[in-house]
């Protein structure tokens, strides 16, 4: 009768030493399990928050690094349920972050290239930028890289040391841009007319501004062709449309009014040595049937 | 323009007819071209009711003065302004839903600033006019009074102005159509200031101004309230 108490409690003693000793593995257990999701909703919070009083690009930017700062809070704050001497750790954590950062100073570049990319701030995200020949809209903007998505919905990774230090070209930084299209017309054509038909094709499409003005300028004298240059301003929401509804238009307007866009032509020569040789071009059945009549007459 | 209204469903769509003299005429049975673009409208209870009536342009009109003109120090200006309208298609009387905006007139679009920072705008190539008998009375256009006070010591040379017509209210006369005036007051240094919108009755003849359409934007946005630095660019020398 005695002994069943005694048990009980040496059980219950048991447990309680069980649970003392698993207690800090509890604890870090619930700092993963209510830290990260919490960093991660107030990541997101925090973005929400201030997108609307501050640009596409700097929201992106500070969510990533609330979620950053917020991981290292919830991985030390586990250390230190586990038990881990934190002093030791952040200073073994420096020996190994200067091997680390000998061994990976690409990365330190990037990320340093990052920081200065972001200081400049030469795009944001959803600009559209060209880059060491990729084309595309600004996708993320990371520690290590920036991403693009190209046109055709191709994912391209540039890595921020070479946005940095190679030629970039943003493409929709300014809200008005200019389409230059070269055309070139028959060397018989009357230069002033060309240019009244160009004009008036700018003046009829409505995705053109009106201001700042067209500009055409003639080029030059190309080997086939009077060279001309027709510059239209545009929003740079309408590049496409614009794009595919002044080519057909000039072309149109070019064959109502007579002008011929002409392809490339040659002029063979003998030379002064000799006279220039005669070339007869014949068609293919009469060839042949003056071919057969000569057969038959020498025969 | 074509209307088609099933039980749950409103369909419109529209096209231009560049060669027609009249203004078009209300039909009930005329069959539509199949090369319309449709654009659908769903509700969830049966709507019969349709209201269309004429609205100003939502987006910025920039005006060249028919000839450039300068104001002299201590003088102000009147032009007269003719918008083009802009069909507005509304659907059921108690709860309003606008399904279309189809303006009359295209207009080509324009950039009123520098390149790198502006304004995206239409623009009237008809100009402004000095008085309002230049101004032939047309059933599809408005009269804007714009009035320019210059209060500085300096000349105010003007090619061209900017209006934001979705201030303005639109007025039906007794022969014309009218928006409200548009007011500016230069005080040199390129500022100006009080640029507002008000009732056009003491600039006009027409004594019977019915309004027929509110401001899209009211007064507390208005450009009143923006810096002078954006009111310098209502009006381009």
């Amino acid at each position: 009768m005695i002994e069943l108490p005694i048990y009980f409690l040496e059980t219950v003693q048991e447990a309680g030493e069980e649970l003392r000793t698993s207690q800090p593995y509890i604890n870090a257990l619930v700092t993963i399990l209510i830290g990260f999701p919490l960093v991660i909703v107030g990541s997101r919070l925090l973005a929400r928050l201030i997108k609307k009083k501050v640009s596409e690009h700097a929201s992106f930017l500070a969510r990533r690094l609330a979620f950053y700062i917020g991981c290292i809070f919830v991985v030390i704050t586990i250390l230190g349920n586990l038990g881990f001497n934190l002093t030791a750790i952040l200073g073994a954590a420096g020996i190994i972050s200067a091997a680390i950062g000998f061994a990976s100073s690409s990365s330190i570049s990037n990320i340093i290239s990052g920081l200065f990319l972001i200081w400049e701030k030469p795009f944001q995200i959803g600009d559209a930028i060209t880059v060491g020949g990729h084309t595309g809209s600004v996708y993320s903007f990371d520690l290590l890289s920036i991403k693009l998505r190209t046109f055709d919905n191709r994912f391209v990774r540039i890595p921020n040391t070479q946005v940095l230090t190679s030629d970039s070209v943003n493409i929709t930084k300014f809200p008005i841009r200019r389409l230059d299209i070269n055309v070139g017309v028959d060397y018989k054509e009357d230069i002033p007319t060309v240019v009244k038909v160009l004009r008036e094709v700018a003046d009829r499409n409505p995705l053109c501004l009106d201001e700042p003005e067209p500009v055409i300028i003639f080029t030059g004298y190309g080997d086939s062709s009077l060279d001309f240059m027709l510059g239209v301003w545009f929003s740079k929401t309408d590049m496409l449309a614009l794009r595919n509804s002044i080519m057909q238009e000039i072309k149109k307007s070019f064959d109502q009014a007579g002008i011929s866009i002409p392809f490339p032509h040659r002029t063979l020569y003998a030379g002064d040595v000799t006279k220039p040789f005669p070339v007869q071009v014949i068609q293919g059945k009469k060839a042949e049937s003056d071919r057969q009549d000569s057969d038959t007459t020498s025969a | 323009m074509w209307l088609h209204n099933t039980e749950l469903d409103w369909k419109v769509a529209h096209d231009r007819d560049e060669s027609a003299s009249s203004h078009g005429e209300w039909s009930e049975t005329e069959t539509s071209p199949e090369t319309l673009s449709w654009q659908r409208w769903s509700f969830d209870s049966g709507i019969t009711s349709v209201r269309i009536r004429p609205t100003l342009p939502s987006t910025p009109v920039v005006v060249r003065a028919n000839n450039p003109v300068t104001i002299p120090a201590g003088h102000e200006a009147r032009f007269f302004v003719s918008i083009p309208m802009v069909l507005k298609v509304e659907v059921d009387r108690e709860r309003p839903v606008v399904i279309a905006e189809i303006p009359l007139v295209v207009l080509s679009k324009t950039w009123f600033g520098v390149p790198t920072e502006g304004e995206l705008c239409q623009v009237l190539k008809s100009g402004a006019a000095r008085t309002l008998e230049e101004t032939r009375p047309d059933p599809v256009r408005a009269v804007c009074v714009l009035q320019i006070k210059n209060t500085s010591t300096e000349p105010l040379p003007i090619q061209k102005f900017c209006l934001r017509l979705d201030y303005a209210g639109l007025y039906h006369g007794k022969c014309r159509l009218w928006t409200s005036a548009h007011l500016i007051q230069y005080v040199g240094g390129g500022e100006f200031k009080h640029a507002h919108f008000e009732p056009p009755e003491k600039f006009v003849t027409d004594s019977e101004l019915v309004l027929l359409e509110k401001e899209r934007k009211s007064a507390d946005q208005s450009i009143f309230k923006k810096g002078f630095s954006q009111l310098s660019n209502l009006v381009m020398a």
